[in-house]
């Protein structure tokens, strides 16, 4: 009987552990969060403006017979001049596109890097309303160089940005490379994610210009504090909760509003909150985007977003 | 002479082939009871324009084996099929006596000629839609089929002449089952690339996200005509 209870006492000493050990898991996604921001090795920010989809061109196909072999070498050099003339057409939509930013110029180059990452930081303590975000002056918060040593416990953020302004400046977007490293985790264990951000509507025009410029660069950061949000949920949801392959959530096609548009986007939706939704794209790039007609008093708070795994079937419905 | 002949004939048919307009006052003022239907989807397909030639088409075929095998896997049935509940949904909206008929038409497309001229009495209605029309009670029937679902690659012959587009074509038509006139004519077609790159095989996401991109495309269109006030 004496040996029973020791094996009982024994067991419920390791149950007891287990559950602490479980309890202070959990206790993880609460507790403060430090985080160490490196900056992008190029100290130039990249504005473009956004290419509109492109339709298909059924007549680049040819109508010419074939001329037996000498259309291998016929087709052959209009193939080559066919991809030149794509490649030209490409830039030139580019360059079209890029026209979006002209009035914008004195607003963009106020904006650096640094003041960015500083705005960005400042932005993330702000929008972790359950983790606190250790300040810009902690030492080891915020890298000043590429090759400076983090904080032992911060995540090391990596930051490619890139900005785009649609054709009618309704819409700022972000496409961030951002690279996540846990703290004790080797770089070449960092983790890589491309996260886009889509602004929320309701600025356009010369709004992005008010106070010399800074309506802009709020956005900015706050674009890409949410893209780091996102990401380092990402993150911790990859490490805490592996999700076996049959709990993943359905694709669908999501819709949300761009310029004067309704967009469409293929993918799984991984939350969605008053303002947002937050889609695995087909590329496995994170997709945040506005939801048509939401008026929420905070548009791209993550906390806000629910902790419902699977989409809902209105998901393709934007909200009216 | 026989080459010059049947050219003259698919211009001809090309120039009959015109849209009717969307009018819903005439239905709603003789209180037509109309179903709508959707025609049974096709297989998802690539196919290589301007590859016609003996070697062009099989060379194409084989150089792009991956993106046909993926392209044969692309679903959107159930975006497809929304757009039926939808058009229900904005007709009963707009007043009329509507009977959704969840069941695919899986028959022959209507006759050829009727196809090609629009507004145009047609030789006969199949058995599927007389079929429909018995027993639903119907003086119209609106059918929404797709020819095309897919993706399309351009070719000079032996050579790309672009990178493939997702494509999606198809017809909405009214039918008067009483005197066999189209009510309404509209040509469904969107066509998109990809965003970026399209050369990611086995999945080819960025074409896939277009596929999808032109389903809404399309049906948009369509919701569009018919919930504008006339």
């Amino acid at each position: 009987v004496t040996e029973r209870w020791r094996i009982t006492g024994t067991a419920c000493l390791l149950l007891a552990l287990a559950m602490l050990t479980g309890v202070d898991a959990l206790a993880q996604n609460t507790s403060p969060l430090r985080l160490a921001l490196r900056p992008a090795a190029e100290a130039k920010l990249r504005w473009t403006g956004l290419v509109a989809p492109v339709e298909g061109d059924p007549d680049s196909a040819s109508n010419m017979p074939a001329f037996g072999v000498f259309g291998i070498f016929i087709s052959a050099a209009r193939g080559v001049a066919a991809d030149q003339e794509q490649q030209s057409a490409a830039r030139k939509r580019q360059m079209q596109a890029d026209e979006v930013l002209a009035p914008l110029r004195g607003a963009i180059e106020t904006i650096d890097a640094d003041s960015l990452w500083l705005a960005t930081i400042d932005q993330l303590a702000r929008a972790r309303s359950t983790t606190a975000l250790l300040g810009a002056d902690i030492p080891g918060t915020r890298l000043a160089a590429t090759d400076a040593a983090p904080h032992p416990q911060a995540w090391v953020v990596s930051l490619v940005p890139r900005f785009m302004l649609t054709a009618r400046l309704d819409n700022l977007i972000v496409d961030a490379v951002i690279e996540l490293q846990a703290p004790g985790q080797a770089e070449a264990q960092a983790s890589k994610l491309a996260v886009r951000v889509i602004s929320a509507p309701g600025r356009a025009g010369d709004a992005w210009k008010a106070a010399d410029g800074k309506a802009l660069k709020a956005e900015a950061a706050t674009l890409l504090a949410h893209a780091v949000e996102i990401a380092l949920w990402q993150a911790q949801n990859t490490q805490q909760v592996p999700q076996p392959a049959t709990a993943e959530p359905p694709q669908r096609t999501h819709r949300y509003p761009l310029a004067d548009e309704l967009r469409a986007e293929r993918g799984q939706l991984l939350r969605e909150g008053c303002a947002r939704l937050l889609i695995r794209t087909l590329r496995k790039a994170l997709l945040s985007v506005p939801r048509a007609g939401a008026s929420c008093e905070a548009p791209y708070r993550l906390s806000e977003i629910s902790n419902a795994p699977t989409a809902p079937s209105s998901s393709t419905s934007p909200r009216s | 002479m026989l080459v010059v002949m049947a050219l003259a004939g698919c211009a001809g048919r090309r120039e009959a082939l015109q849209p009717v307009a969307w009018s819903p006052d005439g239905m709603r003022a003789d209180r037509s009871r109309i179903g709508v239907v959707m025609r049974s989807l096709p297989e998802r397909e690539t196919s290589f324009p301007g590859a016609r030639c003996l070697m062009c088409r099989p060379l194409a075929a084989a150089s792009n084996a991956a993106l046909t095998a993926h392209v044969a896997t692309l679903g959107g049935t159930e975006e497809l099929a929304e757009l039926r509940s939808e058009v229900v949904a904005l007709l009963r909206k707009r007043g009329l006596d509507v009977v959704d008929i969840t069941e695919p038409l899986t028959g022959e497309g209507a006759p050829p000629q009727a196809r090609d001229e629009a507004a145009v009495a047609l030789a006969e209605l199949t058995p599927d839609i007389v079929a429909l029309r018995d027993r639903h009670a119907l003086s119209r029937l609106m059918v929404l089929e797709f020819d095309t679902l897919g993706v399309h690659r351009p070719y000079i012959h032996y050579a790309p002449a672009s990178a493939p587009y997702a494509v999606v074509e198809g017809r909405a038509y009214v039918l008067d089952l009483a005197t066999r006139k189209l009510h309404w004519n509209h040509r469904m077609h969107a066509t998109l690339m990809a965003e970026g790159e399209w050369e990611e095989a086995p999945d080819f996401p960025g074409l896939s996200n277009a596929y999808f991109q032109v389903i809404e495309k399309v049906k948009d269109r369509v919701k569009q005509i018919l919930g504008r006030n006339p």
